[in-house]
């Protein structure tokens, strides 16, 4: 069934078509959410946060447009939050994790919050890149696509692209060039 | 190559987005030199987290409908919600009304002499003298002037 069909039925008070519909994005909902968070179980937490967001502007939602990428739109928004929400905590982690000799011991305050993907690549990359990068490069999004989901122009998308991709390769290059060096 | 740099050059300095996607189209993505220098899907897939990695989703649906029913339990009386408003917006008015009512300068009640004061007689030398009584705005001040009688009054 179309998310359009399943979006009607839930605007008719059909709540429970609208389960159909987190089945259908869970999955992708939450390797975007992950990957732009880094870490699982805040992207638990935002991917449920964004499907309640949904949910309740739905009424608001045009029926020809992509419900994937207004959704998307909805769960990277949520993302920001969260990332703003928990900054200082990230940044004490980001410092833990550059300090090899710093004594492990037991995260009180957020147990939840670990880093257990251990891309450090992806850190190198703001928010917005990582969201680009990743509809480009694992959805297969255009410009216009990733424009529409960013709320922007195709042309700010293109270039955001370039210099993300432009600083992926310069941060490979180096790093293959570490190894060979050992 | 001296192509290349000087596009490179010209996107490095011009702050329009508009003008880099002009120099990304019109050169860039045309240009095999240019695009060696960014990465393919297949490099960009390799630094981001792969759905393998990640365990299956948990079912968000339990927890969607719990905070659904509070969310409606939350917004079941809207009209609840504007007498509440009004309920705080009347307080705060009698609240200011109060503080404004006791800050208002009263004219003193002029207490009636008979009351605080009184004077049964004044004499000077001896002898009935007129006595005259000037109340200030001080309500605890009167100001008493005698004088002698004139012989004959």
């Amino acid at each position: 069934m179309r998310d359009s069909e399943l979006i009607k039925k839930c605007l008719a008070g059909d709540v429970a078509e609208y389960r159909k519909l987190m089945e259908k994005y869970r999955g992708k909902a939450m390797a975007l959410a992950v990957n732009i968070l880094r870490n699982r179980e805040d992207a638990e937490d935002v991917c449920q946060d964004a499907f309640i967001k949904a949910y309740h502007h739905l009424p608001q939602f045009d029926l020809t447009a992509s419900f994937k990428s207004w959704f998307y739109t909805v769960l990277y928004n949520r993302c920001l939050d969260q990332i703003r929400k928990k900054k200082r905590y990230y940044k004490f982690m980001e410092k833990y994790k550059k300090e090899p000799e710093t004594q492990t011991f037991a995260v009180g305050a957020n147990p939840g919050s670990s880093f257990p993907y251990d891309h450090r690549l992806l850190k190198e990359l703001s928010p917005k890149e990582r969201l680009t990068l990743y509809l480009w490069a694992q959805e297969g999004y255009t410009s216009a696509e990733i424009a529409s989901v960013l709320r922007c122009s195709p042309s700010t998308v293109r270039v955001h692209l370039y210099k993300s991709r432009k600083k992926v390769k310069a941060v490979l290059e180096g790093e293959h060039v570490a190894m060979q060096n050992g | 190559m001296w192509r290349c740099k000087m596009v490179d050059t010209f996107f490095t300095i011009l702050p329009l987005k508009k003008w880099q996607d002009f120099l990304i189209r019109r050169h860039i993505s045309n240009c095999p030199a240019c695009m060696g220098k960014l990465a393919d899907k297949y490099e960009v897939r390799t630094i981001l987290i792969a759905g393998s990695e990640i365990p299956t989703a948990k079912d968000f649906w339990p927890g969607f409908i719990s905070r659904l029913n509070q969310g409606l339990k939350q917004n079941e009386l809207p009209t609840q919600r504007v007498w509440n408003w009004g309920y705080v917006a009347v307080g705060v008015f009698v609240t200011v009304a109060a503080i404004f009512w006791n800050l208002r300068t009263t004219p003193p009640v002029s207490p009636e002499l008979s009351e605080n004061f009184q004077i049964k007689s004044i004499e000077i030398d001896g002898r009935p003298a007129q006595a005259f009584l000037f109340k200030t705005e001080d309500p605890n001040m009167y100001f008493v002037w005698a004088e002698k009688n004139n012989e004959g009054e």
